[in-house]
């Protein structure tokens, strides 16, 4: 992009995307006024954006704020300011009539509605509609989510983001149903549309990408959340919209039944595609593939079904079965890797991991961040060298992930009797191994599997430990820094034995936050270990021991005649011993330590990266709050509880993941598992009977209290079995699990059985799910758990659970919003 | 049981002002937090109708009462503008001068080297972005006045005081009074600058300077204006200045993937500087690793180095160095006549020099540089 302002992309985009919309409505495939409220809704949302960013530039420039955020704001608003005037002019096209009238040139008024609307058919339509839904909008959502993060380099922030936006969408799509009724043909238009947008939504994701952002630059949370915002835009509504009007066109049934088999769509998408999919085919073809199984769907329905267009569905069939036979992976990603040859993209279990060659050189990226790079010496050298040359004689090694750097050809410079070699995800070892970066000698032994779960089983007495391991990004990555980890580490390590720790890449300042990180590592390593050490690197490593260090690195691998490429030419001995002094001196304050339950280092990173692009905590945790207070503000009456009962549950989702992946690390499977159950409790839930008794209100109490209860059980869960009573703490987790899923059926079951009108039930109750689903997303992820740990958050959650209760309002009618 | 309720406009309410009221107030408060004897008048400003105008860089920032220019180091207080960066530095090295990277000053000496937070630039491949984009007030300090960066500096042995890492054009006043100081004690100075500056000033500054590396980002305005928010021109005219004051000056082109490794660029470049009579002005090709924002790239490989440094020689560039790259024979000093090696470097360490009062040993051929 060789211009500040994009408005040659967005005036294309929208001009494009509004002659799809108008074109579907001209079809008959949406209404006129379905295409007229999402143009409403785009304009709302560019004009709110406009004056907000307005308005805080405005106060930059009157009081000289010194936001970073606010300098990235500038072509934001103007961009948003450009889309708004395109929006603004449309708009006016559509009431040139009236225009016409004010001056004088009267021309007639047509009827605004079409002879669709006018006749509605009230016909039922087959439940495997809804379970279409679930199928296509959740492989999307997953698909979406994984590419998402492959080109925005994923993280914990980015991860809720996604989520909360996509609840939110949803839950907009929603609204638009309200009030409309339409027609068996408009449904199965819709359901066509839906079957593609996946595949669509991806291509544009990729293709747009390379436009709108500079060339290998990280993105923003602001940008990030806009772009999602507008991309993820046509499947949500889409999605959302088409929920409650299944459920209309099933007179005399609960909103529950279309739930149940929604969610049992999304059920068999979600095991599909954490179980097979993943780990066989590529993202365009997983979400070709899904497209391919609904249409054959609904080909099957059409014996019933004369409605469903034989020839459309069969034209989109094939060109969705085109793009599964050549999905244009490397095309589409090209514009990510600029001057680098794409030689393979493989999806492993921590996302995707794409090899490049730029002219000889080999790379290696993992959601686009840079792993590896052929020819860089001193992400090798550092840590082998700093810990190593501590002993005067190495028997045993661990080293954990790194290979790709030439750890491990470093390490057998020390002649050691044996190095256990650690990587958990399996087509990097491959990859490793292809690239010959694990030596062929014996002394090496490489493990499919996690360290901490690998040293729990096999005791040893390595007398060095060496992490390649991301910084605390996420509550898994966090997991290496944790008492939990230290502790069992001293365990298997010997007297003097090292273990090196990468923290930050500082370059010549640390800068109050990084302090406050390492100050928090090094106050978590204190009671397992006598001496540490910090010395300044491309990425600082932390170096913890019960023997002595020392910061003369240099002089220590000379007298043990060690030749290096980096260390011996690059690192200055002096400034080394200087630096280690100077950081130790920082780390006097206290502050709070790391633990499993408490991955308080996700919060000290979280805000040195915010930092990087002008937020802080404090403003990001302020905005979340607000953005909660708009969505309950968007519910009534008692779809409230509704908006309690999906809170709690997505935060009953997240809490467990969270604890399990800082215990256990990465576990990919039991996130799909987690999910499956969620689904299946889900499913049940909204299919079980209610039985006649109390009153529709003590009902719904009694549900509240069956949602406290089950915070107070994982609060008890959490602190006592975790992590020491693996089964048992699993298995309870897991069941934990199920019954949120199960009470939140019940509860939407009981509300859309109560809420009046009718009608209505479906879109608000459903809307108000989705909106509670999103701020627990929000809050709990990137802002509780890693702030105040899971005690203090199960309790934050508990008084939050017990406020939404009183706040909601048990008239069965609500005011329409 | 009539429940409380929270109307969707108070909700509304509340939230906006907590949040601006939030964010206001720390960002309000940066200002004023730099400790008042840590400020100066700043040397170059005019007072204008609408507030203070300072003359020291071509970002010309017009800067109203209380207001800080884009650097973040300038405050406007009552019509006068000030410098919140002259005795606060927020990093302190001892670095080899080779570091810096200045090749042909002094070889194998250390530079006592200092920065203060702020910059005037915004690279999006910042190596030090945590000082540079940060105020003053921001930053963890420590007190050093120009007499105490001098006596370190001595204290320390180093030959050379190096104004490094953010960028010292922005904390001009401390620079200059600090090497002022340096020169009476027989302290040389090193500016290593991204070249941003007007030229009333840089010449008063070149004065009290001995030898300069400054980063030519690219010979192309537009990836100024996009990777840097700068402009080409004004760096082009510092590298001439510096050459008519007689500072010792070397220049750094990071090569970075997809942004400034188009060859024809750099042979525009390369032609640029030879017609310009910078030949002997040693050039550093300089290897990019990810940094700052620009985390989505590769490294850049050594064979688009090597084609860089093959097209400067080409067009006349007489000392063409590779930068970052371990393992590169590209870092040795070659006689431009008998093309002997008459520095080996490895690194940051001189493996061997055969340069005796300036020429090469081999051929007696004189060699640019400040060699003692
Ligand atoms: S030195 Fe700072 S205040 Fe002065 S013009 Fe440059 S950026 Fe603006």
């Amino acid at each position: 992009m060789n211009t500040p302002y994009s408005i040659i992309p967005i005036l294309s985009g929208t001009l494009l995307a509004y002659f799809i919309t108008w074109i579907l409505s001209r079809r008959k495939w949406i209404s006129r006024n379905v295409h007229r409220q999402i143009w409403n809704i785009l304009l709302l949302i560019t004009f709110l954006f406009t004056i907000v960013l307005g308005l805080l530039l405005a106060l930059k420039a009157n009081y000289n704020l010194k936001f970073a955020f606010l300098d990235e704001a500038l072509p934001v608003h103007v961009d948003f300011g450009i889309a708004m005037s395109i929006i603004g002019l449309l708009h006016i096209f559509w009431h040139l009539n009236y225009f016409k009238r004010l001056f004088g040139k009267e021309t007639e008024r047509k009827s605004t509605k079409t002879p669709e609307e006018k006749q509605v058919y009230i016909r039922k339509t087959p439940l495997l509609f809804p379970f279409i839904l679930g199928l296509v909008t959740l492989t999307g959502q997953l698909v979406l989510f994984r590419d998402y993060l492959a080109i925005f380099g994923g993280n914990a922030l980015y991860v809720g983001i996604l989520l909360s936006l996509w609840l939110i969408l949803t839950g907009l799509g929603t609204q638009l149903a309200r009030n409309k009724a339409f027609s068996v043909t408009t449904i199965i238009r819709m359901l066509l549309l839906i079957t593609v947008l996946p595949s669509v939504s991806i291509l544009i994701i990729r293709v747009t990408h390379g436009w709108l952002f500079e060339t290998g630059t990280e993105t923003g949370p602001l940008s990030f959340a806009f772009f999602a915002l507008f991309t993820l835009a046509p499947l949500c509504l889409t999605g959302g919209l088409l929920f409650p009007v299944l459920s209309q066109h099933r007179p005399g049934e609960t909103t529950g039944l279309i739930y149940s088999w929604e969610s049992a769509g999304s059920l068999l998408s979600g095991m599909l595609f954490s179980f097979v999919w993943v780990f066989l085919i590529s993202p365009i073809q997983t979400v070709a593939l899904t497209g391919i199984i609904s249409l054959a769907l609904l080909l099957f329905l059409r014996r019933r079904m004369k409605e469903i267009p034989l020839y459309t569905t069969s034209a989109i069939t094939i060109l969705l079965v085109f793009l599964f036979i050549f999905p244009p992976e490397k095309l589409t990603r090209a514009s990510l890797f600029p001057g680098q040859q794409i030689q393979s993209i493989i999806q492993s279990i921590s996302g995707e991991l794409v090899i490049t060659k730029a002219e000889s050189q080999s790379n290696v990226f993992e959601n686009s961040r840079l792993l590896y790079s052929q020819g860089s010496p001193s992400a090798a050298e550092e840590p082998v060298h700093y810990a190593l040359s501590q002993l005067a004689r190495v028997n045993h090694i661990a080293v954990i992930s790194g290979a790709l750097t030439g750890v491990l050809s470093e390490c057998l410079k020390y002649h050691p009797n044996r190095i256990d070699y650690f990587e958990v995800n399996g087509k990097l070892l491959d990859l490793e191994k292809q690239s010959i970066t694990i030596p062929d000698d014996s002394v090496i032994h490489s493990h499919r599997t996690d360290f901490q779960r690998w040293i729990a089983q096999h005791p040893a007495r390595y007398d060095g430990v060496l992490l390649n391991i991301p910084p605390p990004e996420t509550p898994s990555a966090s997991r290496y820094y944790t008492q939990e980890f230290f502790r069992s580490i001293r365990k298997n390590l010997s007297d003097s034995g090292v273990v090196a720790i990468p923290l930050l890449s500082t370059a010549n300042y640390l800068d109050p936050t990084t302090v406050r990180l390492y100050q928090s590592v090094v106050a978590t390593i204190q009671p397992y270990f006598k001496h540490w050490l910090i010395l300044p690197g491309n990425r600082d490593i932390l170096l913890v021991s019960n023997g002595k260090l020392h910061a003369n690195i240099l002089t220590r691998v000379n007298d043990l005649g060690i030749m290096t490429n980096y260390i011996a030419y690059f690192v200055d001995e002096s400034e080394l011993v200087t630096r280690s002094h100077e950081y130790a001196e920082m780390m006097k304050d206290g502050v709070p330590t790391v633990s499993a339950n408490h991955p308080i280092a996700v919060s000290y990173f979280t805000g040195f990266w915010l930092k990087k692009h002008g937020l802080s905590y404090i403003l990001f945790g302020t905005i979340l709050f607000v953005i909660f207070i708009f969505l309950i503000s968007f519910t009534r009456g008692i779809s409230r509880s509704m908006f309690a009962a999906g809170f709690t549950a997505s935060t009953m989702e997240i809490v467990p993941l969270v604890l399990i992946q800082s215990a256990f690390g990465y576990s990919y499977y039991l996130i799909g598992v987690i999910f499956t159950l969620f689904m299946a409790g889900l499913t049940l839930g909204a299919r079980w009977k209610i039985a006649e008794g109390p009153k529709g209100n003590h009902l719904i109490y009694r549900q509240h209290i069956w949602f406290m209860l089950l915070l107070i059980l994982q609060w008890a869960i959490a602190g006592w079995l975790s992590p020491g009573r693996t089964v048992i703490y699993i298995t309870s987790e897991l069941l934990l699990i199920a019954l949120t899923g199960w009470l939140t059926g019940r509860m939407f079951q009981l509300i859309s059985s109560q809420y009046q009108p009718q009608t209505k039930a479906p879109a608000m109750v459903y809307k108000a799910d989705l909106y509670g689903s999103a701020g627990g997303a929000m809050l709990v992820s990137v802002f509780l758990v890693p702030l105040l740990g899971i005690n203090l958050t199960l309790i934050v959650l508990l008084m939050m659970h017990l406020l939404l209760t009183f706040v909601s309002k048990h008239r069965t009618s609500s005011v329409s919003t | 049981m009539k429940a409380p309720s929270i109307s969707r406009r108070t909700c509304i309410k509340t939230g906006l002002i907590g949040t601006l009221g939030m964010a206001f107030i720390p960002a309000l408060a940066a200002n004023d937090s730099v400790p008042r004897k840590y400020q100066r008048e700043a040397r170059y400003y005019k007072v204008t109708g609408r507030g203070v105008k300072c003359t020291l860089c071509p970002n010309k920032c017009n800067i109203s009462l209380n207001d800080t220019g884009d650097c973040r180091t300038r405050i406007n207080r009552d019509n006068k503008l000030y410098t919140t960066a002259y005795g606060n530095p927020c990093a302190i090295h001892i670095d080899p001068v080779e570091k810096k990277p200045l090749y042909h000053f002094l070889p194998g000496s250390r530079s006592f080297s200092i920065a203060t937070a702020g910059c005037n630039l915004v690279c999006l491949n910042c190596q030090n972005w945590q000082i540079s984009q940060a105020t003053p007030a921001e930053t963890r300090n420590q007190e050093l006045f120009p007499e105490q960066v001098v006596a370190s500096s001595i204290g320390n042995n180093c030959q050379s005081i190096a104004y490094t890492y953010a960028e010292p054009l922005v904390f001009y006043e401390y620079t200059y009074d600090s090497s002022e100081k340096a020169h009476q004690e027989g302290i040389k100075n090193i500016l290593v600058s991204n070249g941003y500056v007007n030229e009333e000033p840089l010449r008063k500054l070149a004065k009290v300077i001995d030898a300069a590396n400054i980063d030519l980002k690219s010979f192309s305005d537009d990836i100024y204006v996009r990777l840097n928010t700068g402009s080409l021109e004004p760096v082009l005219h510092t590298l001439k200045i510096l050459k008519e004051e007689g500072v010792w000056l070397e220049i750094t082109n990071l090569v970075i993937p997809g942004w400034t490794d188009d060859m024809d660029m750099i042979k525009e470049m390369c032609g640029w500087l030879t017609k310009n009579g910078f030949e002997e002005t040693p050039i550093h090709f300089s290897r990019f690793f990810p940094q700052y924002k620009l985390q989505q790239l590769p490294a850049t490989p050594a064979e688009t180095l090597t084609k860089a440094r093959n097209i400067a020689m080409q067009k006349g560039m007489k000392f063409v160095y590779i930068g970052n790259l371990p393992g590169s024979d590209a870092s040795n000093t070659l006689c431009p006549k008998c093309h002997q090696v008459v520095i080996e470097r490895k690194g940051f360490r001189i493996m061997q020099n055969n340069l005796t009062e300036g020429k090469c040993q081999f051929c007696h051929t004189p060699v640019q540089g400040v060699w003692s």
